[in-house]
């Protein structure tokens, strides 16, 4: 009688739980099977190269972070500890906090919008791709980090463009 | 669940095979019905008589079903005993002599399949707004199904209450009451859906707001395209678009950054 809910329970904490070590977790099925469990994996390493990235502008004061999901965004504002600049999103309810301020000429980039946003400065350079050493492919896992400048036109023009709900 | 167990014991219903609350439920009626002819209670029918002229019966019933349950744990707000002396015994030997038999292991089984599933761990191990789901859903079930099984009516105001603070959350609970509508339309008690009891649990859901945001998540959704929120004291005066959100981080306290996040205005420098 409670072999069969123990194997279901069993089951179903490895699929869920983070109980596969991180260094073997790539090799299974399971970030196939529940894509919760790799969303898990690699935040502070992304959030470290981004780092690497802004710092490597230089001192440039009005540079933000645009993050292509709330995921990116908040880990970024999670892990940066007041060493990076602050963060925007188009995602959700994050666009409704709106966009960076009008100084704002420079952006770093990361994730899969950088498309949507190139057209709208003079040129954007991949600074490099988040990875999170594990192996283990998530949503983030090989998205380029890029740093766009010279800005063409207003934020209020950009910002509805970088909007979306999903 | 504890409800159920007892009431098991002391129906003259046969022993359950499944723990198929519906039949259980009605077979216990059933047998209240049989006896109401020679058992009826003064306390219970003016009970009834009190509420609305269409449920009358079936609240005798409710309360009487009730009262053969809880006399027989010797609850302290039960009545007097005599439906318990009328009630055969055979359910209750066969329950004792053979307790594996008894629908509680399915009764445990269901709940430990929706502890430990997949997804409770999932959604209960990452915080989404999923996550609060695990508690609604179940919440508001049971609210209705005091309301229809025990004949309290007033658990559809807690339902409604449950319902539409969900909705701050996430929507998908409107999938839950459209299924429970619709269950209750094609199996009944139809009259139900009517009731002003069900009617008033709606009231809840329209609180607050415009007359054209009855429901909190469309007043959230309006409010959101407007750069503020709801649930912000400055929500009635919204700021400027996007104007009143700083690229610093002058307001990194929490509540500050949940309120920028929320696109509240940002505390100045």
């Amino acid at each position: 009688m409670t072999g069969g809910p123990s194997a279901a329970s069993v089951v179903g904490a490895v699929i869920s739980l983070p109980v596969i070590p991180l260094g073997v977790l790539g090799q299974t099925a399971i970030p196939g099977i529940n894509s919760a469990t790799p969303d898990q994996v690699g935040w502070p390493a992304y959030v470290d190269q981004v780092g690497e990235v802004v710092h490597q502008q230089g001192e440039e004061d009005d540079l933000v972070i645009l993050a292509s999901n709330y995921g990116e965004a908040g880990a970024i504002d999670r892990f940066r500890e007041g060493q990076l600049p602050a963060v925007y999103s188009g995602h959700n309810a994050l666009y409704s906090s709106g966009p960076p301020a009008e100084p704002v000429k420079a952006v770093v980039v990361v994730g899969a919008m950088l498309e949507k946003v190139r057209p709208y400065f003079a040129g954007c350079t991949i600074a490099r791709s988040l990875d999170n050493g594990t192996d283990v492919d998530n949503e983030e896992q090989g998205e380029p980090i890029a740093v766009c400048t010279g800005r063409l036109v207003g934020w209020n023009s950009i910002w509805p463009a970088l909007r979306h709900l999903d | 669940m504890m409800h159920c167990g007892v009431w098991e014991r002391s129906s003259t219903a046969p022993r359950m095979t499944a723990p198929s609350l519906g039949r259980h439920t009605e077979e216990g009626f059933r047998a209240i019905r049989r006896r109401r002819g020679v058992n009826l209670r003064g306390g219970a029918r003016t009970r009834s008589q009190v509420g609305r002229s269409g449920e009358a019966l079936d609240n005798t019933v409710h309360d009487e079903a009730r009262q053969v349950s809880s006399s027989s744990v010797g609850n302290p707000r039960s009545g007097p005993r005599v439906m318990r002396s009328a009630v055969p015994r055979t359910a209750d030997q066969q329950s004792h002599s053979a307790p594996w038999r008894r629908s509680t292991g399915s009764k445990g089984l269901a709940a430990w399949e929706y502890a430990f599933g997949s997804l409770t761990l999932s959604m209960g191990h990452v915080f989404l707004t999923a996550s609060v789901d695990l508690f609604v859903w179940p919440a508001v079930i049971l609210a209705v199904m005091r309301a229809l099984l025990r004949g309290r009516p007033w658990w559809w105001l807690v339902a409604g209450t449950i319902a539409a603070l969900s909705l701050y959350n996430k929507f998908l609970i409107v999938m839950l009451l459209a299924a429970l509508a619709i269950g209750l339309l094609a199996l009944g008690p139809r009259r139900a859906v009517w009731s002003p009891w069900v009617l008033g649990g709606r009231g809840p859901g329209s609180c607050g707001g415009p007359p054209e945001h009855h429901l909190p998540g469309s007043q959230w959704m309006a409010a959101a395209d407007h750069g503020c929120c709801p649930v912000c004291p400055q929500c009635r005066q919204c700021p400027p678009p996007h104007v009143a959100v700083s690229a610093s981080d002058a307001g990194s306290a929490p509540g500050a950054v949940l309120g920028r996040r929320f696109g509240c205005p940002a505390p100045s420098p």
